[in-house]
């Protein structure tokens, strides 16, 4: 019998603490209704907003609690996850300025951007013009306080979301959440300032606005119980599973350990932020109309092509290096995700052609510059010191977010707001997250050699912020059709995902957790 | 065919150009080791020019005390006392992190960094205890097991702006520190394996050995 790779991988690695971690750090709920809530912390009653946090431990005798990442009994899922995040400037709040210097300094680089938080940062990842900071939280009719937001997200504290499966849930749990929070004077210890509702589409489960299937790829994790070989079977999950393993550090923060070839993780963390993560909580709009005026310019081309080259995968989630011809419904389980650029993973069904030259799946597709996998000629992805490919083990991102709003009718309200709400969490900030957004998404020349006249140009589903520079207008792809092959040429690129608000988040351990109500790091 | 109206910042050329603080007498072999990996000694690695987008680099070491153009009262570069500079210059393609992470997650190249850092002195300088610094990158294994902290360190150091693209004629209205020139905006070292005629064969990784004939100095005045 093969090797599990789950079983085998990391041997020297410390076991999670998974009652210390948050939840939704390892696993995804797959819950349907989900709410996320931004929270403002009333300077004038902090004993209320700590006493506030301290009711969500775990254990505490309230009646919600923040989720652990402990197993579920029997693997049965509980009636409502909730999870906590909390900004720089709600962290700021919460512990003396000295100590929170003293954490800051002792977890190079992690506190690098999490300090200015999202809006300083902003201009990095693309959000200006039209995306920039000043823009954010009302436009999406989700801002809740009387005040407008501050331009530097200094008054936006605390994160929740709240999962469940049904509405009705969700609204309950809302009520209880509100009901927790103490008043002084008749004013709540914290203020709700910003609220949106991710619900299921039409289009069906886990779907997105412009039509894609979402949530295939999430990194592999190894130490997480339900994904050894017994539990997977025991479970009735499919076990071939080609993903490569991802080292848990890379989202849950760990001392640092020798992993018999290295040192790692190669950031340092004080103790309190120990079994927490970092987040960039992010809400954005997506322009449905925008996008399928795109994808049905180019007469003689079918808009599901164009869709298909634009993100890697059809729209029911074949991907292109799969099956490049068109959707291929007798993909199921790990069919979606078992595949590799180059060489071909051991499961991969389809044609298992080398794409070398972006002839299958465009260099430009969203999903292939956002985990080009085994593509080592894309810059921050070269093979590892033995030669083996890297698989972007390093930037690989959590993602934990759906669709908000209602399916697109073309006959709507022109202000109907839509897109994708969520969190995607990762250890470091910086060389995750921003690197993913900074070098791949909204540059060209990710990869070298590039042939296209672009260098690929902007990532196509995200679309340029204005129409200043020429390479990013226009989203090119290799026509399988000319002999020899050619660019085809879309040009009228355009954005058509916006950022309507985002946070950079420290989502604490449950001990961190407990700390901070108590406003200590130690 | 239209001229080039915009580049892309993925395709900008930037300046580096760094006055490090190297330990008094450090040996011109620890240099000179270091530069050889960055250049000769790279083998049975894949070409990691246009990754890398170096259009030039030059390294120059001085010794404590020593002025370039001794007797030129001019103030040039210059050795803090009780210490050697390497002053490291180079045009170099897209953006300052990736460029620098291109040279870390090479095993060779980051051997060859790990040197330079290993030589340097920041007494007086810089908090030994910072995890920045290079007494602190050394002691937590080197380069590649701190590509932040390199990145910061290199940048305390650097004296240009890695914001600053190279142009082709000066632009109007701007406050950069500087004017940085080039003759082809945009064309990065990739384009140029890809696109200029059996670049790869002229130009092999790693390089041929070429001789050069010796060029003429002007006539002494």
């Amino acid at each position: 019998m093969s090797t599990y790779l789950n079983d085998v991988a990391d041997p020297t690695a410390p076991p999670l603490q998974l009652n210390d971690i948050q939840g939704l750090i390892l696993r995804g709920y797959n819950f349907d209704y989900i709410r996320y809530l931004v929270l403002t912390i009333d300077n004038t009653n902090l004993p209320g907003a700590q006493s506030f946090l301290s009711a969500l431990l775990p254990g505490s005798g309230s009646p919600l609690n923040i989720t652990s990442a402990a197993p579920w009994p029997n693997e049965v899922k509980p009636s409502y996850c909730l999870n906590i995040g909390i900004t720089s400037f709600g962290f700021k709040m919460l512990i003396d300025k000295d100590d929170y210097t003293t954490v800051k300094n002792g977890s190079f680089p992690l506190f690098n951007l999490y300090d200015g938080g999202a809006a300083l940062n902003a201009d990095a990842i693309g959000d200006k013009e039209d995306s920039a900071p000043a823009k954010w939280w009302k436009r999406s009719k989700g801002w809740k306080l009387p005040a407008d937001p501050k331009l530097d997200g200094s008054d936006l504290h605390i994160q929740l979301s709240i999962y469940t499966q049904s509405d009705k849930e969700r609204e309950s749990c809302y009520n209880t959440l509100l009901g927790m929070i103490p008043l002084k004077d008749n004013v709540p210890a914290l203020a709700l300032a910003f609220s949106k509702d991710s619900n299921p589409l039409l289009t069906g489960q886990n779907y997105i606005h412009f039509g894609y299937k979402d949530s295939f790829s999430q990194p592999r994790l190894s130490k997480v119980p339900w994904n050894t070989k017994s539990q997977r079977m025991l479970l009735g999950v499919s076990t071939v599973d080609d993903r490569p393993i991802v080292p848990p550090y890379n989202f849950v923060i760990t001392p640092k350990y020798f992993d018999g070839k290295a040192t790692v993780p190669n950031y340092r963390a004080h103790p309190l932020i120990l079994n927490g993560s970092f987040a960039a909580f992010r809400l954005l709009y997506q322009d449905v109309k925008a996008f399928n005026t795109f994808i049905n310019k180019t007469a003689g081309v079918s808009p599901e092509l164009v869709a298909a080259k634009m993100c890697g995968r059809w729209f029911d989630g074949t991907p292109l290096v799969v099956s490049p011809e068109g959707p291929d419904p007798k993909l199921k389980d790990f069919d979606y995700t078992n595949f590799n650029y180059l060489n071909h993973t051991e499961n991969q069904q389809g044609v298992k052609q080398n794409d070398a030259l972006g002839a299958l799946c465009p260099y430009a597709a969203h999903i292939r510059r956002t985990n080009p996998r085994d593509d080592n000629m894309v810059t921050g992805n070269q093979d590892n010191l033995d030669g083996t490919p890297n698989y972007a083990e390093s930037r690989r991102i959590m993602r934990r977010a759906g669709a908000y709003g209602p399916d697109y009718k073309e006959d709507e309200c022109p202000d109907t707001q839509r897109g994708l709400v969520g969190l995607f969490i990762c250890a470091n900030l910086a060389s995750q997250f921003q690197f993913i957004m900074q070098n791949w998404i909204i540059r060209n020349s990710f990869r070298q050699p590039d042939a296209s006249r672009n260098s690929s140009g902007f990532d196509p589903l995200f679309g340029p912020p204005n129409d200043s520079i020429q390479a990013y207008n226009e989203f090119d792809y290799l026509d399988a059709n000319s002999k020899p092959s050619q660019y085809k040429k879309i040009d009228g690129l355009e954005r058509f995902i916006r950022t309507d608000g985002s946070l950079y988040l420290f989502l604490p351990g449950i001990a961190a957790l407990k700390k901070l109500s108590e406003g200590k790091i130690a | 065919m239209d001229p080039i109206k915009s580049i892309p910042a993925a395709e900008q050329q930037h300046m580096l150009f760094l006055f490090m603080p190297l330990k008094k007498k450090t040996s011109p072999a620890i240099v000179s080791q270091a530069l050889s990996s960055l250049q000769t000694e790279i083998k049975n690695i894949t070409d990691p020019r246009a990754a890398t987008g170096v259009h030039f680099f030059m390294f120059y070491h001085l010794l404590d005390g020593q002025a370039p153009q001794p007797g030129l009262p001019v103030t040039s570069f210059q050795t803090m006392p009780g210490k050697d500079l390497l002053v490291v210059q180079s045009l170099y393609d897209a953006d300052f992190a990736p460029y620098i992470s291109s040279f870390v997650t090479n095993p060779v190249i980051a051997w060859g960094l790990n040197q330079i850092v290993n030589a340097m002195d920041e007494t007086g300088i810089f908090p030994a205890s910072d995890p920045t610094s290079a007494i602190s990158i050394k002691a937590n294994g080197g380069v590649a097991e701190n590509p932040d902290a390199f990145n910061c360190l290199l940048m305390r150091y650097n004296f240009a702006d890695p914001t600053i693209p190279a142009s082709a004629k000066v632009p109007a209205d701007t406050n950069y520190k500087y004017t940085l020139g080039v003759t082809f905006p945009g064309l990065t070292v990739g384009k140029v394996l890809q696109n200029y005629p059996d670049a790869p064969d002229l130009w092999p990784f790693p390089p041929a050995d070429i001789t050069y004939e010796q060029s003429t100095p002007p006539t002494p005045c």
